[in-house]
């Protein structure tokens, strides 16, 4: 009896503690998964501060890659050693991280590399990789970031092979990107407002340095569209000429509009681009230092042509070669003579048109303009004496006699029988505003016009079949016309005419590269719709326009506001991207250095 | 006698052992009935709490496994994400949802150089790069050959190899002339004078959605072929571009909200992660590709 007794409290404690295990085991199980837990939200934590921080140290990196390389721009591609130092690329410290006490930082630096993206030697220079055409090319270099964050298993602090640490192995490509500045239908280094009335279409791709301003489901942006600033589906502050509810645009398939870094002309950080165009030698002091990367021949056009005319307050003609020098009807040098002959007889003085736009700003509308008539360079590179460079011919043509501030003494260059280009295209270049009178670049004669001029498009819908904007036989050549303000006249321009003038259908294909008056003030500044300006009444009639329209910097001398009343009636606007201008660009074109963030990955 | 009075206290005590009464039986039943309750209420609150506890931890680590998973991903995406619905088709314009899904481009290989033998012509639909590591047999599903200089960006119909170069055929043809070959001038532009360097990349199309409570991953954007990352996710459409206060958007971004699961598997009592990861903003880092 006493036996069965001990068996009866021998199971109950057996059960007790059964129960006790099973619990524990429960508990036991649960601490576990809850550490395990906590374990994993603490590393993935801690993954995620490193990689943080890596990608905070490649951004210094890329910052301050891209300063030097700004610093340096007369050298295409610096080699990895330009990077190393500490003061070119600082390592960041612990106070830039705030509420971050444990970290270590190591492999931190810009190297070269190659086109596979592999690193090269610090001495060697990055290989270039091509881009369409021989003025289109990369260079690539890689920002490299290992960041080092012990956990609570840690056993050797800031080691990379301790498993108890976590590892961020950060790497960024960065890509030094050299371009024309004519491979987009609008390159805008300001703000950016596109705000067309009727149906608009931007066949090509578009940028802005700036922000980009769209306010219209009648536009459809049919490329690739970025901005540095931020997109508004709105106006611009400042704007007083729009009192519509802004309407979102239309964009291609898989292209929405997205932020792009900005790209840098000529790869030199400048506050002001009209400096390319301006003679230094005539500006008020100060207005263009010498020190100005600017005033430099590889980029000024005024150091930077293959002719150079400039026209006095007495209309005197002045004419250098490539060279700089002088040409006059006594040079011994057969193709100064030649040069000399071209331009006197190009060239007519003297003449003014009515500018109302102008006229509406400044007070003064009489524009005095010197004409250059563009069929006798036409002629002269295609006569069988003719011993002129034309191979990428570059005019400097400048009325030195302008006031800079286009207040008074309102001067402009005019081209004139454009129809037919030399063979290896032709780009004018003028500190003051250039009109471009007629049919430009489309193979038109006094009896041949283009089909775009004949039977020209309404819109430049892309269901629609483009209208050619050449004639038979004809290519077109690289051109840009480069100046303080474009205005396009059309076929039936004289200089007679009156804002109430008829227009007729007209086609220019040409780039542009020019200046705006920009928005503020109650006033538009036109938008890119109205980036080549007007003057005449285009209702109903078609300006057909294939090129690429460029704005570097705001107009110095054409400053009349857009909006006046008794200027223009729009035009029909079939505009299109030149993308023959994707392989070739048109002579001496202005070009922009994107550094860019390239691939980012985790070794 | 003294085993006679042996043998009568033992009976006594057996007597005394059966003779529990009643009321004794039911209060011994009494406070075992409580005390077992007490326990029994105990366990279960602790069980409760335990299912609880495990439910919850489960749903964060899924959510947040499945997160951390997209959002790794997003970082290294190579294109600008675009949403989609549950068939992983575009959402309409202006596309920034919400929507139940996202796909976008990751990389792939490379970068590639092209074959510098024969220039590329606009019209022909394949293009050679010098690839000796690249998987000829792997699926092309997904996969997009970019030239990122030339603006071009086409998805992979095959690849076949040929030594150490790949041709790399397209649905479509090239569309831009490409030239490669070297003219032999020596003026130092690149693929005039002897080496092309132009080079070309692989991407791949990824998706992650929400169709029927569950994120899923497509890793080549087909459909049917997609591993489930997180499960019971409440949410339908958790993805959206964020808008700019001016009306626009900056596009460097996927705003995910609303990811947010429950639990079933322990507990049966669907505790949720509530709104954890309510409009966590995700940049990707960078653009290599033109198209979405």
């Amino acid at each position: 009896m006493r036996r069965h007794s001990e068996e009866r409290s021998g199971n109950a404690l057996i059960v007790t503690l059964v129960t006790i295990a099973v619990v524990s085991g429960f508990v036991a199980l649960s601490i576990d998964l809850t550490r395990s837990v906590s374990r994993n939200v603490q590393r993935s934590l801690l993954l995620r501060q490193a990689i943080n921080i890596g990608d905070a140290a490649t951004e210094m990196a890329f910052a301050d890659w891209r300063a030097t390389c700004i610093k340096n721009y007369a050298n295409p591609a610096p080699k990895g050693s330009t990077f190393n130092a500490a003061s070119v690329v600082p390592s960041p410290s612990p106070g830039n991280f705030p509420g971050v006490s444990k970290y270590t930082l190591t492999n931190f630096a810009v190297v070269g590399v190659d086109s596979s993206w592999e690193p090269i030697a610090d001495d060697l220079i990055p290989p270039k990789t091509m881009g369409p055409n021989p003025q289109n090319y990369s260079y690539y270099y890689m920002a490299t970031a290992d960041v080092i964050v012990p956990t609570l298993t840690s056993k050797i602090v800031g080691s990379a092979t301790d498993s108890g640490n976590v590892v961020a192995k950060v790497r960024r490509i960065l890509e030094k990107y050299r371009h024309n500045k004519t491979d987009k239908a609008i390159d805008y280094r300001d703000d950016l407002e596109i705000h067309p009335g009727p149906t608009f279409v931007v066949n090509g791709d578009v940028h802005t340095n700036g922000d980009l301003y769209t306010a219209h489901s009648s536009l459809t942006l049919n490329g690739s569209t970025s901005f540095s600033g931020k997109w508004s589906v709105g106006f611009m502050a400042g704007d007083g000429q729009h009192s519509e509810s802004p309407t979102m645009p239309s964009w291609g398939t898989g292209e929405p509009p997205a932020w792009e870094q900005a790209s840098v002309p000529f790869g030199i950080d400048v506050n002001d681009y009209h400096g390319l165009i301006e003679n230094p030698t005539t500006l008020p002091n100060g207005t263009l230092a010498t020190s100005d990367p600017l005033y430099k021949s590889s980029y000024s056009y005024k150091d930077n042509y293959t002719f150079m005319v400039t026209i006095d307050a007495s209309n005197n003609i002045e004419v250098r070669n490539s060279a700089g020098k002088i040409v006059t009807n006594k040079s011994k040098n057969p193709k100064d003579l030649q040069t000399y002959n071209l331009f006197q007889d190009a060239i007519t003085t003297n003449e003014n048109i009515t500018d109302n736009r102008e006229g509406a700003t400044t007070g003064t509308s009489s524009i005095r303009v010197v004409t250059l008539d563009v069929s006798a360079l036409t002629a002269q590179a295609a006569d069988s004496g003719n011993k002129i460079d034309f191979s990428a011919p570059i005019i400097y043509i400048t009325d030195t006699s302008a006031d800079p501030t286009g207040m008074t003494n309102k001067r402009a260059v005019r081209l004139k029988n454009g129809g037919s280009l030399p063979p290896n295209g032709l780009t004018i270049a003028s500190s003051n505003p250039v009109y471009i009178q007629g049919d430009y670049n489309t193979g038109t004669t006094a009896s041949v016009k283009p089909e775009s001029d004949t039977s020209p498009d309404a819109t430049n819908a892309p269901s629609s079949n483009p209208a050619s904007p050449t004639v038979s036989g004809y290519d077109r050549k690289p051109a840009a016309v480069i100046a303080d303000a474009v205005t396009i006249l059309s076929n039936s321009w004289l200089d007679t005419n009156t804002p109430n003038s008829t227009a007729s259908n007209t086609t220019v294909n040409t780039a542009i590269v020019a200046g705006i008056v920009p928005t503020g003030d109650g006033y538009y500044s036109g938008g890119a719709e109205n980036f080549p300006r007007f003057l005449e009444n285009w209702a109903g009639k078609t300006l057909t326009y294939y090129g690429s329209m460029i704005e570097l910097f705001n107009s110095k001398q054409a400053i009349g506001h857009w909006g006046a009343g008794n200027v223009y009636a729009a035009p029909n606007r079939a505009w299109y991207f030149d993308k023959n201008f994707l392989s070739h660009p048109p002579p001496g074109v202005p070009y922009d250095v994107d550094y860019r963030r390239g691939r980012w990955f985790m070794q | 006698m003294r085993l006679r009075k042996m043998q009568f206290s033992l009976a006594l005590k057996k007597q005394r052992a059966a003779a529990f009464t009643l009321v004794e039986m039911m209060v011994a039943i009494g406070v075992f009935t409580l005390a077992g309750g007490l326990i029994f209420s105990f366990l279960n609150t602790g069980m409760v709490l335990y299912a609880k506890n495990t439910a919850m931890n489960s749903a964060h680590q899924q959510a947040r496994t499945g997160v951390d998973q997209m959002l790794a991903n997003i970082h290294a995406s190579v294109s600008i994400p675009q949403l989609v619905d549950t068939n992983l088709a575009p959402i309409a314009a202006p596309g920034t949802g919400p929507a139940a899904g996202v796909d976008f481009q990751q990389f792939d290989g490379g970068p590639y150089l092209l074959y510098t033998g024969a220039n590329v012509a606009a019209t022909q639909n394949y293009i050679a790069i010098l690839a000796p590591d690249l998987d000829a047999n792997q699926s092309v599903a997904g996969l997009r050959f970019n030239i990122p200089s030339h603006k071009v960006e086409q998805d992979v119909a095959s690849i076949v190899a040929y030594g150490s170069y790949r041709i790399i055929f397209f649905s479509n043809p090239v569309g831009v002339d490409i030239i490669t070959k070297a003219d032999g001038s020596g003026n130092g532009d690149g693929n005039k004078d002897g080496t092309s360097n132009i080079i070309g990349f692989t991407t791949h199309r990824v998706s992650y959605a929400v169709i029927a409570k569950e994120l899923r991953y497509f890793p080549t954007n087909d459909p049917l072929t997609y591993r489930v990352i997180a499960r019971n996710l409440i949410a339908t459409t958790p993805f959206q571009i964020l808008f700019n206060q001016n009306g626009g958007t900056d596009l460097r971004s996927v705003g995910a909200v609303n990811l947010t699961t429950s639990d079933s598997q322990y507990s049966n009592r669907g505790f949720a992660a509530v709104n954890m990861f309510i409009n966590s903003y995700i940049p990707f880092r960078s653009r290599l590709t033109v198209f979405q």
